[in-house]
């Protein structure tokens, strides 16, 4: 699922969500395990754990998460307090805000971004599992980590 | 306590810099043995900077000392309005204040780290938590570890942030104060501060930044 993209029309603007995946928009609370295939976007509250394997997690920037994230993919621009394990990469946008352990095979952090954490990227010769994930979902092997990090250093941070 | 500061940075006034950084280089030389360490970077997390010694084998924890500090202090202003009048608030004095922080952050178990990029946080924290940050680093570090230091020869016009860009060289990104400097160190008192450490080295830049390298 792509996340939800502001156009603006005629001095309006409006969220459009793309179809596919889940939303928890900003007036929810949810308490508990979070599981699934699917992609998630997250504007809401989330307080438990989520998993999800082969998807990927938006956590927008009203969306407030105290819980364990395993996903394929995690992107933060809201505020989370939790571990992070994203098998293939992990991005904490300008607004994001992350108290908790990373760790995965790529990160890319924007200017401003708040982490208070230990960033842990699995190397090549540790990430067998993490590197077949990768495959399986057609995402980048563990090969391509460091360039892959190297084009995250460019956007100015 | 550390003031609250007026962003010293003139917007479009300021710009990005590279520095060549002796420092910086006898810090990734003393490390070369350590193989897979711990490093704590207490600046603002830099993709650049995360990834440089993650490529080097590090786990990187970052700890954005004075973000985490100003948020605290915000925090206790408000504490402080609430409080009923002549309530005790000993524990609001400066003292008790760091400490307090202190009980918040950087919670690790003695000995974690191999290296510590400090850079020049110590010129703008106020005196109590300066000195219990230093005390503090100073267990988190395990024997033969390396901190990274940088000190100011004289009150600096501009705020900057710091990042990694290659072995040699750091930017320095003019950023917005949270805090007005406090101090500039006089070399006895660094030496003072870091009397733990089996070891210690200054380098002079000519951009008054003195590099400090502490091997404990």
């Amino acid at each position: 699922m792509e996340q939800p993209v502001v156009r603006s029309v005629a001095g309006l603007t409006a969220e459009v969500v793309q179809p596919s995946g889940g939303i928890i928009t900003s007036t929810l609370l949810i308490k508990g395990e979070v599981r699934g295939t699917e992609d998630l976007y997250i504007d809401g509250e989330v307080q438990g754990s989520i998993h999800l394997t082969n998807g990927r997690v938006t956590v927008g920037p009203h969306g407030k998460i105290s819980a364990d994230v395993d996903a394929r993919e995690i992107i933060v621009r809201g505020k989370v307090t939790g571990a992070l394990r994203g098998s293939e990469r992990v991005e904490i946008g300008s607004t994001g805000e992350v108290r908790g352990n990373i760790a995965t095979l790529r990160i890319a952090i924007g200017e401003g971004a708040q982490i208070h954490s230990k960033v842990e990227i699995a190397r090549a010769e540790n990430s067998q599992n993490n590197r077949a994930v990768a495959k399986s979902t057609g995402g980048a092997t563990a090969s391509t980590q460091a360039a892959a990090m190297k084009a995250g250093g460019e956007n100015g941070n | 306590m550390a003031s609250a500061g007026t962003p010293p940075v003139a917007a479009g006034a300021a710009s990005k810099t590279g520095r060549q950084s002796n420092g910086l280089k006898e810090f990734l030389w003393q490390l070369e043995g350590i193989g897979h360490g711990h490093l704590l970077d207490l600046g603002p997390a830099r993709q650049t900077t995360i990834t440089f010694f993650i490529e080097r084998g590090y786990k990187v924890y970052t700890e954005d000392m004075l973000a985490t500090w100003k948020n605290f202090l915000d925090d206790e202003v408000e504490r402080r309005k609430k409080l009923p009048v002549g309530a005790d608030s000993s524990e609001l004095a400066p003292e008790g204040r760091a400490k307090r922080f202190l009980e918040t952050t950087m919670l690790y178990p003695d000995d974690t780290f191999d290296a510590v990029l400090l850079w020049d946080i110590l010129d703008y924290l106020d005196t109590d938590l300066m000195t219990l940050l230093a005390a503090r680093l100073t267990s988190l570090v395990r024997d033969g570890g390396v901190v990274f230091a940088m000190f100011h020869t004289r009150k600096p016009e501009l705020f900057h942030r710091y990042r990694v860009l290659d072995a040699q060289n750091l930017e320095l990104i003019p950023a917005s104060c949270p805090f007005q400097p406090q101090r500039v160190f006089q070399n006895r008192e660094i030496s003072n501060l870091f009397g733990r450490y089996r070891s210690s080295k200054m380098f002079v830049g000519r951009d008054q930044l003195r590099e400090g390298l502490f091997v404990k």
